[in-house]
């Protein structure tokens, strides 16, 4: 099987690696670069733990080669805090004690995130369905409804 | 999971791969072929990427057709204001698939290739009359919907062939559609049974309708009595109900974990008198 | 609640930035260089004797480094928290299509993949066991030496008979439920790590007490238990699922003979084939009644699908009897219950432990009940609440707080059940293909281990001379914040910021042995062994303070951090001086503090009963389409009665995850397993509630403190995912009149129970 190299933006990085054809990009980011923020939950598309951003857009990295981001841009959840400071989205999921385990944090963060970064002002039902490919098997979801709605206020700059 | 992998970014070079070797398989989103290869249900000897080809890409009006580039994402016929106005059943059926993360990366081609009984963008195509296009070693050629599905996991593409993409008569002012899916729960569901229709009218009374029933055969079936019944009708609460009934009679549901036979063929027709049901009140 | 500084305040929890950041580092996020994968290969059969088993051409494959079966285990083939027969590496026989037959360690996870696929086995098929029936039946083959049953328990109270026959009304029915899926998000894995120098073999391995994995790993490698390390803390979910063994001994076996590190992930896949399930129950009840309302007898028979081992099935089968009556008073009853093996799935921990099969049953009854006798049913709950001091249906003085009533006052001051039928309405009418119910249940959920099981906390506190204080527990955070509720705690008895307490936890090494995490008991006992710490504490600080400030200890007191003299509070010296002080002297201040859970004044044997109780009432609205037979839940309140709240969010968040793992159990999720074979694999046919299944939730926390729980705490972990079944069920049936006894209700049943009413 012949490698392929594979040229990316990783968190605003540019990023080169040599990869097997079949490496996911979720084994790429935890199992070669480091980033084990994105995790393995089913590795079939069907829990979103394993979301990061593909172009902007939230996306199971367990279903793409890591071969496919040739050219792309990849944001994982190590990519949101600023020097220091975290996203609201991150602020929010603390403040309104989203996170009992943690373990579908990164990707349901990522997965607000792909919300929030089209709209400031989302419905209760937007905000259900832009984490309705997350399982979350603590928190029965009504903390993280209130940390995306809050979230949301503080980035439209409200109260 | 093993297997090389091309990006040929051309139409004809992708074809000249896929036909080279028997088991080299297309690859768009993957969130099919992937799951495949990762259950060890789909061997690929290699991937065939079809990112980047411009004959997959794109949705437009071109003689007086509509036409979806088998690229094009589920998330992306979801935003699409051309579809929003001439299909919208076919974006209620492309926005039950999966979640919003398999929605930014399945297309609308990989659903046909996929070819699952269940699939969601599959029956509002059919209800619409899609025709597939299609381009392989031998050029293009065009199938009607209905011809190129052939059963479970299999259509009529022959080696080396890619779906370019699919394209159908926009509704016009006399015509609606729905699509009603049934699953296990509201995301993530595969569905149990589902429904679509694309009905003209002539007044108040059906002109025709195509109507579809999906995962209640080894391809999306139309609900054939119902839709003859219907022609010349107008949509009374009796007239749907009698085409409801008809359509279970068209239904051959079979028994899964998911659900039975008998409950799948009943809610076949209630999906299809609940869209008749819908049509006739945005109607009045 | 205003009286605490951090008692009941919304304080953030402390691991919550390191989590949202993606830097925590799980068991299973560990790939250190030189690292082997391993894989375990699994029994192709239900139940069959093992004629041959050929691991020459795994082991002969480039790249693979160890292949180990049955003859590697040098210590017990076999572990299990209560009766360790589950076996390590089957010898001769498969009981179920988990066994293990042999472990597989490779350079990449596709070679230890390849590797499993080339060990051959040849089976001797043995029947099939599929249910309790199968396995009772006269002449059906044994699955263990000693036969099928694996358990029973029988207890009661007075004379059950004589008093059914005597009561005015008498209910009899039998409920029926499944299998469940714990479905962390994180399934079970770690990784091992053996250095030949010391001796010591390290595992991480996400799990509920990681002191009992040292112990359990000890004895299947014959090795010194202090030398090895268990880090299992952080988990990425465990609901009782990972309290016993996973990997843990595969993970020691193969580093110990490769002499690397080796990671072992379980697939979702084999997660669900391989652990521990909710047990699949079948409960009869007779219930007997007054016309007035007033419950007189129970008499309850369970019988558990235990599946193929024992693990720790024998306690959950005595708690689904001893939370079989409910909260309520009862003058006779009888209680029998028996656990059975099969080829089926695991029987074992799971969150709820026993309570959620039967009390979808019990809570039912009494709505039946109210029903026939024309009463409101939380009126009639009301009437038979027990209360502090009554003796239980089991026999047992309720010695500990009681507050059930005012959990059912909360729930019928609530505006959903006050305004329900005009909720009912206004909903029917925007919807009419859906008509809606609204539905009550409660239950009492025993907090901690039981009377004979040793039930005990250790915690150590640390201080060093920059005022920062290292809190040391072998408690998992297995993700219901009980570390950040510790640092409450202490914080709150020293009158110290909890800013400045670290909290250090789950590992053997560095931690000290506060019992497992499970049975609700985490506040309980490790609160009470932070108080203990903390009374120890104070004399030393006093002493410490006498040096510093030349003043006799009895002339001093203790109070925001600082030790002052009594007759002139402007002398005073504050902790950090005071551990400098210590330090100075070679005496580092250290404190340990320790506790053991108090118990009931019964003995039953095996755990029952037991002495704290969290009371909770649940109540659901739910929307039934008459024609699809679909149940969606569209709100829900929980009142859960836990003593005191430490956090706020906390038991919002065990209320609020509870209420939808809950609802999970009762209208989709079911392991189905068809002579001994799994038809989910994964979460395609494993159906878990998505955001946009799950109800609006409200929470309404009713405290009764407890003078012996810490602040007066019980606990709350599981309580919130227990009565939410038949609330459910009891709004079905005030929605569309059909009563379900089968789990999980599903569209299927509710329209085959609509159409056979009719």
């Amino acid at each position: 099987m012949k490698e392929i190299v594979v040229t990316f933006r990783l968190n605003g990085k540019e990023t080169t690696v040599s990869v097997p054809p079949a490496l996911t990009l979720l084994k790429l980011l935890r199992e070669r670069l480091g980033l084990t923020g994105a995790k393995p939950g089913c590795e079939r598309g069907e829990c979103g733990a394993c979301t990061v951003h593909l172009d902007g857009a939230p996306v199971n990295s367990c279903l793409v080669l890591a071969a496919q981001v040739d050219g792309r841009e990849v944001v994982t959840v190590e990519g949101l805090e600023r020097g220091g400071e975290l996203h609201p989205l991150q602020e929010a999921f603390i403040e309104e004690s989203a996170i009992q385990c943690g373990y579908c944090t990164p990707g349901m963060v990522m997965a607000a995130k792909g919300l929030l970064d089209r709209t400031l002002d989302p419905s209760p039902e937007e905000i259900r369905r832009a984490v309705s490919g997350n399982i979350c098997r603590c928190t029965g979801y009504t903390k993280i409804f209130a940390a995306v709605r809050s979230a949301a206020e503080k980035m439209r700059g409200g109260a | 999971m093993r297997f090389d992998y091309s990006r040929p970014r051309d139409l004809a070079k992708a074809v000249e791969l896929l036909s080279r070797d028997p088991e080299a398989r297309p690859l768009a989103g993957g969130t099919d072929i992937l799951v495949g290869a990762q259950e060890g249900t789909a061997r690929p000897s290699r991937l065939v990427d079809l990112a980047g080809i411009p004959e997959l890409e794109g949705i437009r009006e071109e003689d007086g057709k509509i036409f979806v580039g088998a690229a094009v994402t589920h998330a992306g016929i979801c935003a699409s204001p051309l579809l929003a106005a001439a299909a919208p059943l076919l974006i209620e059926g492309c926005a039950e698939v999966g979640s919003p993360q398999i929605r930014n990366r399945g297309t609308i081609g990989g659903n046909l290739v996929n070819a699952s009984p269940a699939a969601d963008g599959i029956p509002p195509l059919l209800a619409l009359g899609a025709e597939v296009r299609i381009f392989g070693p031998a050029g293009a050629r065009t199938l009607l919907l209905e011809e190129f599905l052939l059963g479970v996991k299999k259509t009529a593409l022959e080696p080396g062939e890619v779906v370019v993409g699919v394209a159908f008569a926009p509704l016009g002012p006399d015509e609606a559609g729905f699509f009603l899916k049934l699953g296990q729960r509201r995301a993530l569901a595969i569905a149990k049974v589902s429904a679509a229709g694309r009905v003209a009218f002539a007044g108040a009374a059906v002109k025709s309708a195509r109507i579809v029933l999906g995962a209640v055969a080894v391809t999306a079936v139309r609900a054939a009595s119902a839709e003859a019944f219907l022609e010349g009708k107008e949509l009374t609460p009796e007239t749907i109900a009698e085409a409801g009934r008809l359509a279970a009679g068209d239904s051959r549901a079979i028994a899964d974990i998911r659900s039975t036979a008998a409950y799948r063929d009943e809610m076949a027709g209630l999906l299809v008198a609940r869209g008749l049901e819908r049509l006739a009140a945005s109607r009045s | 609640m205003s009286e605490f500084t951090y008692i009941g305040k919304k304080v953030p929890r402390i691991d919550a930035r390191e989590k949202v950041t993606g830097k925590t580092r799980y068991s299973t996020d560990l790939y250190p260089a030189g690292m082997l994968w391993g894989k375990v290969k699994w029994s192709d059969r239900a139940h069959a004797r093992i004629v041959r088993l050929d691991v020459s051409r795994a082991r002969e494959l480039p790249g693979v480094a160890a292949v180990l079966t049955h003859e590697d285990v040098p210590g017990h083939n076999g572990f299990g928290i209560i009766t360790p027969n589950w076996p390590v590496l089957c010898v001769d026989r498969v009981r179920y299509r988990g066994d293990a037959l042999a472990l597989v360690a490779a350079e990449d996870e596709e070679t230890a993949e390849r590797a499993v696929s080339l060990i051959e086995v040849e089976y001797d098929p043995l029947p099939v066991i599929d249910t309790p029936e199968q396995a009772l039946a006269p002449g059906a083959v044994a699955i263990h030496e000693n036969g099928n049953v694996m358990h029973t328990m029988e207890l009661f109270k007075g004379d059950v008979e004589r008093a059914l026959a005597a009561s005015e009304l008498v209910l009899e029915r039998t409920y029926a439920t499944q299998f469940m899926e714990h479905a962390y998000i994180e399934t079970e894995g770690g990784l091992a790590v053996h250095d030949p120098e010391t001796g010591v073999i390290t595992i991480w391995c996400g799990d509920q007490y990681a002191f009992r994995d040292q112990l359990q790993v000890a004895r299947s490698l014959d090795w010194d238990p202090l030398k090895i390390r268990v880090i299992g803390s952080p988990t990425g979910g465990a609901f009782g699922g990972k309290d016993e063994i996973s990997v843990q001994i595969h993970l020691a076996l193969l580093a110990v003979r490769t002499g690397r590190p080796v990671r072992l992930h379980w697939t979702r896949e084999e997660s669900i084939r391989v652990g521990p399930k909710r047990h699949a129950m079948t409960t009869t009840f007779r219930i007997g009644a007054g016309r007035d309302g007033t419950l007189r007898a129970i008499d309850v028979k369970v019988v558990a699908n235990t599946g193929a081992y024992d693990t720790i099935a024998a306690p959950v089968l005595n708690l689904a009897l001893e939370s079989s009556p409910g909260p309520y008073r009862y003058g006779d009853s009888h209680f029998l219950g028996v656990a059975v093996y099969t080829n089926n799935a695991m029987g074992g921990e799971f969150r709820g432990f026993g309570a959620p099969q039967v009390v979808f049953g019990v809570e039912q009854e009494l709505d039946r009940l109210a029903e026939e006798l024309g009463m409101d049913p939380i009126d009639l709950r009301l009437l038979n609440a027990v209360e502090l001091g009554d003796v239980s249906a089991l026999g047992h003085e309720l010695r500990t707080s009681v507050g059930i009533k005012e959990t059912l006052e909360a729930a019928r001051e609530n505006d959903l059940w006050r305004r329900r039928e005009a909720i009912k309405a206004e909903l029917d009418a925007a919807f009419p293909h859906r008509r809606h119910g609204v539905g009550v249940a409660s239950e009492w959920h025993a907090v901690g281990l039981g009377v004979g099981i040793p039930d005990f906390s250790n915690i150590v506190l640390e201080f060093d001379s920059e005022g920062r204080i290292t809190m040391r527990t072998g408690a998992i955070e297995i993700g219901q914040g009980n570390l950040t509720a510790y640092a409450q705690m202490l914080a709150e008895a020293l009158e110290y910021p909890i800013d400045r307490i670290e909290v250090i936890h789950g590992d053997t090494f560095e931690t000290p042995d506060s019992g497992t995490v499970t049975a609700s008991r985490s506040i309980l006992i490790n609160g009470n062994a932070i108080l203990d710490a903390v009374a120890r504490l104070k004399p030393v600080l006093l002493e410490l303070g006498a040096e510093v400030l030349g003043v006799p200890a009895a002339d001093l007191v203790y109070g925001g951090g600082r030790v002052s003299v009594a007759a002139d509070p402007g002398r005073s010296v504050d902790i950090p001086a005071l551990a400098a002080r210590a330090e100075a002297a070679e005496r580092p201040l250290k404190i340990t503090g320790a506790a053991i859970m108090a118990v009931a004044d019964k003995d039953y044997g095996e755990g029952l009963p037991h002495n704290y109780y969290t009371y909770i009432t649940q109540m659901a609205l739910v929307g039934v389409d008459t024609g699809t037979g679909e149940v969606s839940l569209i709100r829900a309140i929980s009142v859960p009665e836990m003593g005191r709240a430490i956090n706020v969010h906390g038991v919002e968040g065990q209320c609020e995850g509870g209420l939808v793992m809950g609802q999970g159990y009762t209208l989709y999720e079911e392991v189905v397993v068809r002579e001994g074979r799994f038809l989910n694999t994964g979460f395609t046919t494993y159906i878990l509630p998505t955001s946009l299944d799950v109800p609006e939730q409200e929470t309404i926390i009713v405290e009764k403190p407890e003078k012996t729980g810490p602040f007066g705490a019980k606990g709350v972990g599981e309580a919130g995912t227990v009565p939410i079944t038949p609330a459910i069920a009891n709004a079905i049936h005030d929605a569309v009149g059909v009563r379900l006894t089968e789990l999980p209700i599903t569209p299927e049943r509710v329209l085959a129970a609509m159409r056979e009413r009719l």
